[in-house]
C-alpha cells in the first residue's frame, strides 16, 4: 500500500478554534467601522482582513502542512499581486491623478481642476 | 508485463480511481494539488486585477464611494460573512472526513456546505432586488441622489462585477458540491485517494477568502 499522501490530519478542534478566530475578527472589523478614526479605519478593515486571509490559508487551505512547492506557489501569487497594484499606483500617483501625495487629503480628479495650459483656449493678453 | 507496470499493480491492486499517467497514488495526489494552487494563483490575479480597479477609482473619488457604501446592508453583508465562513469551516471537515475515508461524513458535510452556499446567495439575492428597487444600478434609471450621483455609479459598478463574479463563483461551487456529494455517496474516497475533496476545498475557501476581503472594502469602509 502506498503511505497516505498527507501524513498532517488536524484534529477537529483545529478547525473549530479557526472558526472562532473568524469570527471574532469578523465582530471586530465591524466594530472597528463604527468608530471614526480617518484614515486608520480602510488600514484597520485591510489588516483584520488580512490576518483573516492569513487563517484560511495557512489552516483551511492546509498550506502550514504542506510541501514545500505548494508554498513557494502561493507565495508567487501573492508578490504578483502586490506587483500589479506598486506598479499601477506608481503610475497613477507619479501623474497626480489622486490629489496626493503632494496635496495629501485633498480630494477628486487633480488633473481636472488644473488650470488649461497657455496658449490654449484664452486669447494672449487677458 | 513490464516490471514497472508489475510495481503498480502491486501497489494499487484495485483503486479505480488510480490514473495511468501517474507513478502512483502519491504522485497523482500532489500532481493535481499543484495543479489546483496554480489554477488559484490565476484566480487570484484575476480578482485582484478587479480590487486594483477598485483602489484606483476609490483613491479618485473618495467621497463619492462613501456616499455610495452607505447604501448598502451592513447587518446584512455581515450576516453573510458568517455564514460563508461557517460553510468554510463544513468544508474544511469533508476534507478531515475525506482523508479519514469516512464517506457518509463527506457527504454530511458537503451538504451542509452547499445549504450554507445556497443561503448566503439567497441574501445576496435580496440585497441586489433591493439595489433594482432603489435605482441604484448604473445606467439610466440610476437615482442615488446627492452631490456625487454620476460618480457614485462608478462604485455600484464596482460592487455588481465584484459581488457578481463571487456570486458566479459560489454557484458553480454549488454545483461542483452536488457532483462530490455523488461521489461520496458512491464510497469514492479512502485515505488513499482524498484529493478531488482536498481540491474542492481549496476552491471553497478561496472563494470565502474573496469575500473576506470584498465585505469590508464594499460595506465598511465609507
Amino acid at each position: 500500500m502506498s503511505e497516505h499522501p498527507t501524513s498532517h490530519i488536524a484534529p477537529k478542534s483545529l478547525y473549530f478554534t479557526i472558526f472562532g478566530a473568524l469570527m471574532v475578527l469578523t465582530f471586530l472589523t465591524v466594530a472597528a467601522a463604527k468608530v471614526d478614526l480617518g484614515r486608520a479605519n480602510i488600514l484597520i478593515a485591510l489588516a483584520v482582513a488580512g490576518v483573516k486571509a492569513t487563517l484560511v490559508i495557512l489552516w483551511f487551505m492546509h498550506v502550514k502542512h504542506n510541501t514545500p512547492l505548494v508554498k513557494l506557489t502561493v507565495g508567487v501569487g501573492i508578490v504578483w499581486l502586490v506587483f500589479m497594484f506598486a506598479i499601477m499606483f506608481s503610475d497613477y500617483m507619479s501623474r497626480g491623478m489622486f490629489g496626493w501625495p503632494q496635496s495629501w487629503g485633498a480630494t477628486g480628479l487633480v488633473v481636472n481642476d488644473a488650470p488649461p495650459a497657455a496658449g490654449h483656449g484664452e486669447a494672449p493678453g487677458h | 508485463m513490464s516490471s514497472q507496470a508489475m510495481e503498480q499493480t502491486a501497489a494499487h491492486p484495485a483503486n479505480p480511481n488510480f490514473q495511468h499517467q501517474y507513478e502512483d497514488l502519491q504522485q497523482q495526489y500532489s500532481s493535481t494539488t499543484f495543479g489546483m494552487w496554480v489554477f488559484l494563483v490565476q484566480e487570484i490575479l484575476f480578482f485582484g486585477s478587479l480590487f486594483c480597479a477598485y483602489a484606483v477609482y476609490r483613491s479618485m473619488y473618495p467621497e463619492a464611494y462613501s456616499a455610495a457604501s452607505h447604501h448598502l446592508n451592513v447587518a446584512l453583508g455581515t450576516f453573510n460573512t458568517v455564514v460563508l465562513i461557517g460553510s468554510s469551516l463544513t468544508m474544511a471537515l469533508a476534507v478531515r472526513c475525506a482523508q479519514l475515508g469516512r464517506n457518509k461524513g463527506v457527504f454530511g458535510y458537503l451538504l451542509a456546505t452547499f445549504m450554507l452556499g445556497n443561503v448566503f446567495l439567497a441574501v445576496k439575492v435580496v440585497e441586489y432586488s433591493d439595489k433594482f428597487k432603489h435605482h441604484l444600478v448604473p445606467g439610466p434609471h440610476f437615482a442615488m441622489g446627492g452631490p456625487y450621483n454620476e460618480q457614485a455609479q462608478i462604485y455600484f459598478s464596482m460592487y455588481f462585477a465584484m459581488t457578481g463574479l463571487h456570486a458566479l463563483h459560489m454557484i458553480i461551487g454549488a454545483g461542483l458540491l452536488i457532483f462530490f456529494m455523488w461521489k461520496a455517496y458512491n464510497n469514492t474516497y479512502s485515505t488513499d485517494f482524498y484529493g478531488p475533496i482536498e481540491n474542492m476545498g481549496l476552491y471553497w475557501h478561496f472563494v470565502d477568502i474573496v469575500w473576506i476581503f470584498l465585505f469590508p472594502m464594499l460595506y465598511l469602509i465609507h
